[in-house]
């Protein structure tokens, strides 16, 4: 693997719904393969993945102590009736411009789902 | 190390032979791979049953006649299969519909679908259709 | 030397997801809206249900709150063409003509253009990123 492959950012957008008892784990699963593999990796939750900080906090709590930068989207928090709720450790809130820069960043793998 | 250009993952099954016809997710992926300079497949949830030998499907008839283009999900990943492409099926999603893996048309290869992320630094895509 | 190809567009998003099923055309707004603010250069290729997105039937505005006529709100028509207005050179919405098509949608917006899945492979080749945001 080329350096340049090796530090090229994955930016995976999850906006599905996770359920607590899924166990497919939405994301988190090909967040740490990839995190794991030493790739740097940006989990963005939007939409009704963001309802994940109460579904699953213990998941992205692991994930943020994995090395992978999860981020929430408050605008999608705020329309679920969440602003206020805690985010698990590690996790940080982001916005619509942030989001946007992640896109615009030269190299960057985007991965929606 | 070469790359193919895309990874496809499709997670959902039937749509419709009146709605979507022929131009399934699997059609789709036919026409990405030729355009896109190659693509691999990966199937979960519902659309493993696109992996599995299955009985044709007749027609559907409605009022005095048919409706909708006759799908051929199957046709189309046998098509991508002799063209090179890889394919993946999810052994768990598999086996959750009570589907074996001597029912997996040959060259699809059950796999756990999660771990495959580990590829996808190896593609220049990585599309959730 | 060889030089490297600067692509000419930074970003398409790939929009296969129907409007109404989830609040996923609210998000592509508002990263559109946002990445077009950093200066980008950003295509956008409608597929599937969000082809009706830009509609010309769908007028200008969207139907109103009985409760509260007076105040109307853009239809998303609407929004699309205020923004190929406000970034004419760095802005493109192209619809698939074959989803389009299926779905009786060929009539849209000025601006607007429809495209033979066949010219899909160019809008990727010209982006530096492409986003596929399925579901359709």
């Amino acid at each position: 693997m080329s350096t340049s492959e090796k530090t090229a950012a994955h930016v995976l957008v999850e906006t599905a719904g996770w359920a607590a008892d899924d166990g497919r784990d939405g994301f988190a699963g090909a967040a740490r393969a990839l995190a794991g593999a030493g790739h740097q990796v940006v989990l963005v939750l939007v939409q009704d993945a963001v309802c994940a900080i109460a579904t699953a906090p213990g998941t992205l709590g692991r994930l943020a102590g994995d090395g992978v930068t999860v981020l929430v989207d408050e605008f999608s928090l705020l329309q679920r009736g969440l602003p206020g709720a805690v985010l698990p450790a590690g996790a940080a809130l982001t916005d619509a411009d942030r989001i946007a820069g992640l896109l615009l960043t030269p190299g960057v793998r985007v991965v929606w789902h | 190390m070469s790359h193919r250009a895309l990874l496809l993952v499709i997670e959902h099954g039937y749509r419709g032979t009146v709605e979507v016809g022929f131009s399934d997710l699997l059609y789709v992926c036919r026409g990405l791979h030729r355009q896109l300079g190659g693509a691999d497949i990966v199937l979960r949830g519902s659309a493993v049953t696109f992996a599995v030998r299955a009985a044709s499907v007749p027609p559907v008839r409605i009022g005095t006649g048919f409706a909708g283009a006759k799908p051929d999900p199957r046709g189309s990943l046998r098509e991508l299969l002799d063209d090179g492409v890889r394919a993946w099926v999810d052994e768990r999603d598999l086996r959750h519909l009570g589907f074996g893996a001597d029912q997996v048309i040959e060259g699809v290869v059950p796999a756990d679908t999660a771990e495959l992320a580990v590829r996808w630094p190896d593609y220049r895509g990585v599309w959730f259709l | 030397m060889s030089r490297a190809v600067v692509p000419e567009w930074d970003l398409l998003i790939t929009l296969t997801a129907p409007p109404f099923g989830s609040d996923v055309v609210t998000t592509v707004l508002r990263l559109l809206d946002a990445t077009l603010r950093r200066g980008a250069r950003v295509q956008v290729w409608a597929c599937g249900y969000a082809t009706s997105l830009t509609l010309r039937s769908l007028g200008e505005f969207k139907p109103a709150d009985l409760a509260n006529p007076r105040e109307r709100h853009r239809s998303t028509a609407a929004v699309v063409t205020d923004l190929l207005g406000a970034h004419p050179d760095d802005f493109a919405w192209h619809v698939c003509r074959f989803c389009a098509e299926d779905r009786g949608a060929l009539d849209h917006v000025d601006g607007v253009s429809t495209r033979s899945f066949s010219r899909f492979a160019r809008r990727v080749e010209s982006s530096a990123t492409t986003v596929y945001i399925g579901g359709a």
